[in-house]
């Protein structure tokens, strides 16, 4: 469908942003979960003039006249409440500029599996490697209600890192505020500390990580962090690790423990994570090379290591998950499905930075059975990357360059016990057009069981005023 | 008219009604694509000023490719990076760089890029991705753009979105371009240059221009630093020899570096043909105790530009080095800016 026009009668042109869909956030054929914000929308069509929509749902019909369908929220949750479980049916009349007129029908399916309702993001610009006036924000999913959770402006301008929930639990989660003043700050047990995860012999601070089941431990990656920029214009940015290892961190203890097998020196380590149990530690690896020039060699396996929840110590013998000799492929960003039977990563041809990457894919695999499951249904041919599990394991969530190839926005997929994937849905918005008006990306997205218990006034104060917890390194 | 639209639409009247006269208030226009209301404009930028309005002119003028009013904007004896930086591309779009680079304020590399990061001015990130764009080096445009946006005080800049707009056309990514032609769209004054610019309906001027970028792209890719401007230089002219912007701006950034081995290495007497090179050629040469006829003849240097050498060796020996009485006569020369010219550490 053509959605580019010009010369309307204000004299301004007019410039509509999408040619695919007819109608934008694209929710036709979706299956969304029961307590979903309402799916408002507009129409895409350039040549649009105006429209009836119906929506019906056994003997109760709602419609809604012109190019935004914009619901109450009562409205909306009595529908969903009644139709869990079962099939929305859509119709549109378009009437176009000119007379003529075009149908259309389609179905959105509501999941009786509930998605955990908060959602947590870092508002930014596309803008590759330098920030400014940054926000780390939380959305209730069931309407449209957000709050910062941290931001530049309590913070002195500093550069802020993903929150990430353990398992999606609301009562453990984790931020980071850079910076001089800055730090890691810890939500265990209602209580928020700020901590400083170095030890004498990481390469640097702790980088990406992912917080025990049990909460005592994190594991972390620390990486000297490289920016270099393609010359060819499509392909942008490219980031990269000079040298990273991981390190594991002690809550309770303030210590780091930096296991010999997991900071080699001829080896990058990298995007650790637990399983869901706890019992290991999945992480990335690829074997150092002179970088940026044999950057396109540079290629990541899945690895596996044994964890000991009571001595925090990891077993000697990393085992090969996914191979990236033989899958030709890069791989980053595992995380466990909560119920631990799936293993959820992104591919792409090389590197560990894929968000330019157009080829690059979500993939995941059967922690039962070693299958490797098709995700086609979820993929676009953007950048799908940074994706989380709700608490149920029955929905994830994933940042998606989909669309204008620029912003990233979250989508949300439903999957059966079969691994069965739905077609993705973007967090519907209260203003229709706040995608396409917007110039942030939704930066790694983090589904919650609930709201966290801090706001960006409290990591403000703690930024400015309180001294970090100092970690030794464990002997 | 309903009141709130002729208040937005205010700051475009007056800037209309000024048209007549002998410049543009850019300081004005610089407000209104800015969406800045008079009390944060003053904020940012104090009370208005002479070189302030040629520099937002410069930003404003060159983003449309009006390369006279740049190099008018920029004339006269300016000390800042950024007037060097806008007067040299305005030069180097005439094809005039070499000739007219010791003419001005030449603050070594910084004249010719101008690296940004979180700590940079926000004119000067405003700036940055102009030479990147014209040169076919769109990643670093783009990245440049972005930081331009990111930077301005609201977070919104209409030169960056028309950068950031065309840069994704040369691109071929007509989803993005159609996003930032889309909220052009909506700004006063902007109708004929989004229209004009339409994926698939662009004008014949416009058409030509992003085909003549697209030519420029590189064909090969390389992952690079992003202050190796010699390298991506070099790798656009590895693509595209003909590339006669980028082709003025590796030599000269050579001669500004005063890397001279480098210099010699890019230079091709027999297709750069300026006055400042001769001298920076013979410079090498003296340096290596190699001027000789055959290597006179291979560089075609000139008999004047010798005895003209000769002449300057000769004043600096008498004078003993001493800067004054060398200004007067070769203040715009190579000679003189490769023995005197100091960088500011700051």
């Amino acid at each position: 469908m053509l959605a580019v026009f010009s010369a309307c009668g204000s004299g301004k042109t007019e410039v509509a942003v999408y040619t695919g869909s007819p109608i934008y956030p694209d929710y036709i054929g979706v299956t969304v979960p029961s307590n979903i914000a309402p799916l408002n929308f507009h129409y895409t069509s350039s040549d649009m003039k105006d429209a009836l929509t119906t929506v019906r749902y056994k003997e109760t019909v709602h419609t809604f006249k012109g190019r935004e369908v914009v619901w109450e929220m009562e409205q909306w949750k009595s529908l969903l409440a009644s139709a869990e479980s079962d099939t929305l049916h859509f119709s549109s009349e378009i009437r176009m500029k000119g007379g003529r007129s075009e149908k259309l029908e389609w179905e959105v399916f509501v999941s009786p599996d509930r998605i955990d309702p908060y959602l947590s993001y870092r508002l930014i610009e596309p803008g590759y490697e330098v920030w400014h006036e940054v926000e780390i924000r939380e959305r209730c999913v069931e309407n449209f209600d957000e709050r910062i959770l941290s931001d530049w402006k309590h913070t002195g301008n500093s550069c802020m890192n993903c929150h990430i929930h353990s398992q999606a639990r609301a009562d453990l989660s984790m931020l980071y505020v850079r910076g001089k003043n800055g730090g890691a700050f810890l939500n265990r047990n209602g209580e928020l500390r700020k901590l400083s995860l170095k030890a004498d012999n990481m390469v640097s601070g702790t980088v990406y990580g992912e917080i025990h089941p049990s909460g005592r431990y994190g594991v972390f990656s620390s990486n000297i962090i490289i920016p270099g920029f393609h010359t060819q214009g499509s392909r942008r940015l490219e980031v990269y690790d000079t040298e990273s290892d991981l390190a594991i961190a002690d809550f309770d203890r303030n210590e780091m423990i930096v296991p010999r097998s997991l900071s080699r020196k001829d080896v990058l380590e990298t995007f650790p994570v637990f399983s869901a149990d706890g019992k290991y530690l999945y992480y990335c690896a690829a074997d150092t090379l002179p970088l940026p020039r044999d950057i396109e060699k540079l290629r990541y396996s899945l690895m596996k290591i044994s964890f000991d929840e009571a001595t925090g110590m990891t077993g000697r013998n990393p085992e090969v998950v996914w191979d990236a000799e033989e899958h030709g492929g890069s791989v980053c960003h595992p995380k466990c499905s909560p119920d631990g039977k799936w293993m959820m990563y992104t591919v792409a041809d090389y590197g560990t930075f894929p968000i330019w990457h157009t080829e690059c894919q979500l993939e995941m695999m059967n922690l039962h059975t070693g299958e490797i499951i098709n995700m086609d249904a979820a993929n676009s041919d953007r950048s799908d990357t940074y994706h989380s599990w709700s608490s149920d394991s029955r929905w994830f969530v994933f940042a998606s360059k989909r669309g204008d190839g620029k912003y990233g926005r979250p989508y949300f997929c439903h999957v059966d016990d079969d691994g069965m994937l739905t077609k993705p849905f973007v967090l519907p918005q209260e203003d229709p057009w706040l995608y396409e008006n917007s110039l942030k990306s939704f930066n790694i997205p983090d589904l919650s069981d609930g709201p966290v218990h801090f706001d960006a006034e409290t990591i403000g104060r703690m930024v400015m005023e309180a001294e970090s917890e100092s970690y030794a390194l464990r002997k | 008219m309903r009141p709130n639209m002729f208040f937005r639409i205010l700051p475009l009247l007056i800037l209309l009604a000024s048209c007549g006269q002998d410049e543009p208030d850019y300081r004005l226009m610089w407000q209104h694509a800015h969406h800045l209301d008079d009390a944060r404009m003053a904020a940012m930028y104090g009370e208005p000023r002479d070189d302030m309005n040629c520099i937002f002119g410069a930003i404003l003028e060159a983003v449309e490719g009006n390369w006279d009013k740049v190099a008018d904007l920029t004339a006269g004896s300016r000390t800042s990076d950024l007037f060097a930086y806008y007067h040299n591309l305005a030069m180097a779009m005439e094809g005039h760089l070499a000739d007219s680079l010791m003419y001005y304020y030449q603050p070594f590399e910084r004249g010719l890029f101008l690296p940004v990061g979180e700590t940079s001015g926000q004119l000067r990130i405003a700036a940055s991705s102009e030479v990147w764009f014209r040169l076919g080096e769109m990643t670093m445009a783009e990245h440049s753009a972005m930081l331009a946006q990111i930077f301005s005080p609201e977070h919104f800049g209409v030169p960056y979105l028309k950068r950031l707009a065309e840069i994704n056309m040369v691109n071929g990514q007509d989803e993005a371009a159609r996003k930032y032609l889309r909220l052009l769209s909506k700004e006063e004054g902007c109708s004929e240059w989004v229209s004009d610019r339409l994926p698939g309906r662009e004008s014949k001027a416009v058409k030509d221009c992003m085909d003549g970028l697209r030519r420029l792209a590189p064909k090969t890719d390389m992952v690079h630093n992003p202050s190796d401007y010699r390298g991506v230089l070099k790798n656009l002219l590895a693509s595209n020899p003909d590339n006669a912007l980028a082709r003025q701006y590796l030599l000269c950034l050579d001669i500004v570096i005063k890397d001279l081995e480098h210099f010699i290495e890019d230079y091709d007497p027999s297709r750069d043909r300026s006055r400042l090179y001769d001298e920076a050629v013979l410079i090498f040469l003296a340096q290596r105790n190699a001027i000789t006829s055959q290597n006179l003849a291979h560089f075609a240097i000139p008999q004047e530009v010798l005895q003209d050498f000769s002449d300057y060796n000769d004043m600096v020996n008498f004078n003993q080095g001493a800067m004054e009485p060398m200004q007067k006569k070769y203040g715009k020369t190579y000679w003189f800016f490769y023995q005197y010219a100091k960088r500011n550490v700051k």
